[in-house]
């Protein structure tokens, strides 16, 4: 029986010697940076305005040479690069690269489901699968279509604008079916008028009807009641609105309007960035009390458990420093209203997530404690050499399970934290356009060509 | 190293490494380049469909069910083959309607038709980039859709007798992870003058993705 036990203890030291040096080994090995560790100095270039050298560090990421080049095949964090690539060739009025981008990085995400019974997918969430595909939220899925819009109007190319719109809608409807609410005040407005401007005014209409969904938009006054007295279409907010005018003594949507396309400037001004995920350690008790109704498994289990802090994404506000855009055109104030403010829906997707972020990681952590269990019970049974060695396994077992365990920071950190639009009618001709940054000393001037009866749109892109 | 000095302890430490680093190299995999089509090893090479958007086969399929179709009709065996002299056409760029970028697929269904038009032998064609070039004067937007009013003034600065327009619109559904999008063509040939449809039909195809 003596000689059983002490073969056993060496066996078992051999294994727990190896089984060290192994984990040390994987634990160098996988001891990469988190993605916001890896994107911390491209944010500190953009932070002072440098784009073009965080577009650099971006392009280090996609492994390409230059912003002329996208990856072949896309694999792990490379969509997501290309989305924060995007958000800067934007900034940089690179409006047919930041399209490519956006559009071939769309294709590569995946949906990441906020739905009651998707505990698996939350806790895939949690922890980093380097090879797996990024689960992008609702509000950055139609995001990616809206900042497109953008980008294909800013270009003047209606077609292009109109293709995402219709992506736009198609996520729209499928978040709806899956049950999941979502806001995309912004996208809609620009939808609407894309569509306007195509001349599919009921389709404008009901694209406005979303947009005011959001907010009460100033900007939509005048379009909604020109469009109105051409067309049927009445939503409850369209219809809220035209009653308002009529009471103002306005009468805008009165039939028989002029049907004539006003020639106008669209501005879109897209500030700062929305807050990032970070890894963050809470005691475990803490985590349990948030988290009870998303664990699976006994967590009595952590009680003989020696780690008593869990890991998980935290999101950190990105200290946006661009607040504000005052707009003039040929020296004339234009008014600016905010629109979307993605940095708010980002911070409420996350909130409904984060029981179940840390119900998931608490679960991983019963599963690492239930193996480290098993060692000390192997131990035990063996005798009093191998009670030691049991208690040393199961330390090493837990330690290095644990030690591998990366939260998963990936996020869009680029998508623009705040969306402004203002609209002018002009006299068909050249504009000077000036656009003051608030919060960071950027003025941006600009000459635009209007032709009648059409539109110019300037995107401004700020992401510090 | 240590660990090496000891056959017995290295094996458990060698095994779990090798272990690990293969599973690392079974997960690259080599470029591989193939050259298809006809009078090569992979005739065939074209056929399998790697994305939901229009590719060459759905084209020369869209193209070759729509001119079945039109030299078939009552309008082209009579009012185009009994015709003194051949008509002059035109092709207004058709509207991409889906939520699709297919520009370029879209250059090259206009191509297709425009060739398959020529070979007919029944109309002559104009000639695309004087199209464009007149389009440009007179400053159609890009992306627009046919306008009888415009299409009226263009006709009679090129002479032509009848457009060939229409659009490509998209019906997309998805469920779980898979994605599926019906594509429909619907083309018109109308007479400048009048505005009048002469010929119209739709051709539909259906691409999926899964995953």
């Amino acid at each position: 029986m003596e000689k059983r036990a002490a073969r056993f203890g060496g066996i078992a030291r051999l294994w727990l010697r190896s089984g060290l040096r192994s984990g040390l080994l994987l634990v160098l090995l996988s001891g990469c940076a988190t993605y916001s560790d890896k994107l911390a100095s491209v944010r500190q270039d953009a932070d002072r305005g440098a784009y073009p050298e965080a577009i650099e560090r971006l392009n280090d990421v996609l492994d390409v040479k230059s912003i002329e080049d996208s990856p072949a095949v896309w694999k792990g964090e490379q969509p997501l690069a290309a989305l924060e690539r995007g958000v800067l060739l934007q900034a940089i009025g690179e409006y047919a690269l930041s399209a490519r981008d956006f559009s071939g990085a769309e294709g590569e995400l995946e949906m990441l489901d906020l739905g009651p019974d998707a505990p698996g997918q939350i806790g895939k969430f949690v922890y980093s699968d380097s090879s797996g595909r990024y689960g992008a939220s609702p509000t950055e899925k139609l995001a990616v279509n809206a900042l497109n819009m953008a980008n294909y109007l800013a270009l003047a190319d209606l077609s292009g604008a109109a293709v995402e719109a219709r992506r736009f809608t198609n996520m729209r409807q499928y978040l709806a079916s899956i049950g999941l609410s979502s806001t995309g005040t912004f996208g809609a407005y620009l939808a609407g008028f894309a569509f306007e401007r195509l001349g599919e005014e009921d389709r404008a209409l009901r694209y406005y009807e979303e947009a005011l969904e959001g907010n009460l938009l100033r900007s939509l006054e005048e379009p909604v009641a020109r469009l109105a007295a051409r067309n049927p279409y009445r939503g409850p907010r369209i219809t809220a609105l035209l009653q308002e005018e009529a009471a103002r003594g306005l009468n805008r949507s009165a039939p028989g309007q002029s049907t004539h396309k006003p020639t106008e400037i669209l501005t879109i001004v897209a500030l700062g960035r929305v807050p990032f995920r970070v890894p963050e350690r809470i005691p475990v008790g803490a985590a349990i009390g948030l988290g009870a109704n998303w664990i699976t498994g006994n967590s009595k289990i952590l009680e003989r458990s020696v780690l008593k802090v869990v890991s998980y994404p935290e999101l950190k506000s990105s200290g946006s420093l661009a607040r504000g855009a005052s707009i003039q055109i040929d020296g004339l104030e234009s008014s600016a209203e905010r629109v979307s403010h993605l940095g708010s829906d980002i911070r409420r997707e996350y909130e409904i997530l984060k029981p179940r972020i840390l119900g998931a990681a608490i679960t991983r952590l019963i599963t690492r404690a239930a193996v480290a269990e098993g060692a000390r019970r192997a131990g035990q049974e063996a005798g009093d050499a191998g009670q030691i060695i049991g208690l040393l396994a199961a330390l090493a077992a837990e330690g290095t399970l644990v030690a591998l365990d990366k939260p998963d920071t990936r996020s869009w950190t680029f998508l623009p934290n705040e969306i402004w639009i203002s609209r002018r009618a002009v006299e068909p001709g050249t504009h000077t356009l000036s656009i003051k940054i608030e919060g960071v000393s950027e003025t941006r001037e600009v000459q635009v060509d209007v032709p009648r009866g059409g539109f110019a749109a300037l995107v401004v892109t700020v992401p510090r | 190293m240590i660990a090496l000095k000891n056959s017995r302890s290295a094996r458990p430490f060698l095994l779990s490494f090798l272990a690990l680093l293969a599973a690392g190299l079974m997960t690259g995999c080599a470029t591989e380049v193939l050259r298809g089509g006809e009078g090569t090893d992979n005739p065939d090479l074209d056929a399998d469909a790697l994305s939901i958007k229009l590719d060459r086969e759905d084209i020369n399929y869209l193209v070759a069910n729509y001119l079945k179709a039109l030299e078939g009709s009552r309008f082209w065996m009579g009012d185009v083959q009994r015709a003194a002299d051949r008509p002059l056409m035109a092709i207004w760029p058709v509207q991409n309607a889906t939520s699709q970028h297919i520009e370029d697929q879209l250059t090259t269904l206009l191509s297709s038709i425009e060739t398959s038009l020529v070979n007919t032998g029944d109309v002559r064609v104009v000639d695309r980039s004087t199209q464009d070039a007149l389009v440009r004067e007179i400053g159609v937007q890009q992306g627009a859709a046919y306008d009888p009013s415009t299409a009226r003034r263009l006709g009679r600065q090129l002479g032509v007798q009848y457009f060939v327009t229409g659009k490509i619109t998209s019906v997309d559904e998805r469920l779980n992870k898979r994605n599926r999008v019906t594509y429909s063509l619907f083309l018109q040939v109308l007479e400048v003058e009048t505005g009048l449809i002469e010929f119209q039909n739709e051709v539909t195809r259906t691409k999926q993705v899964k995953g």
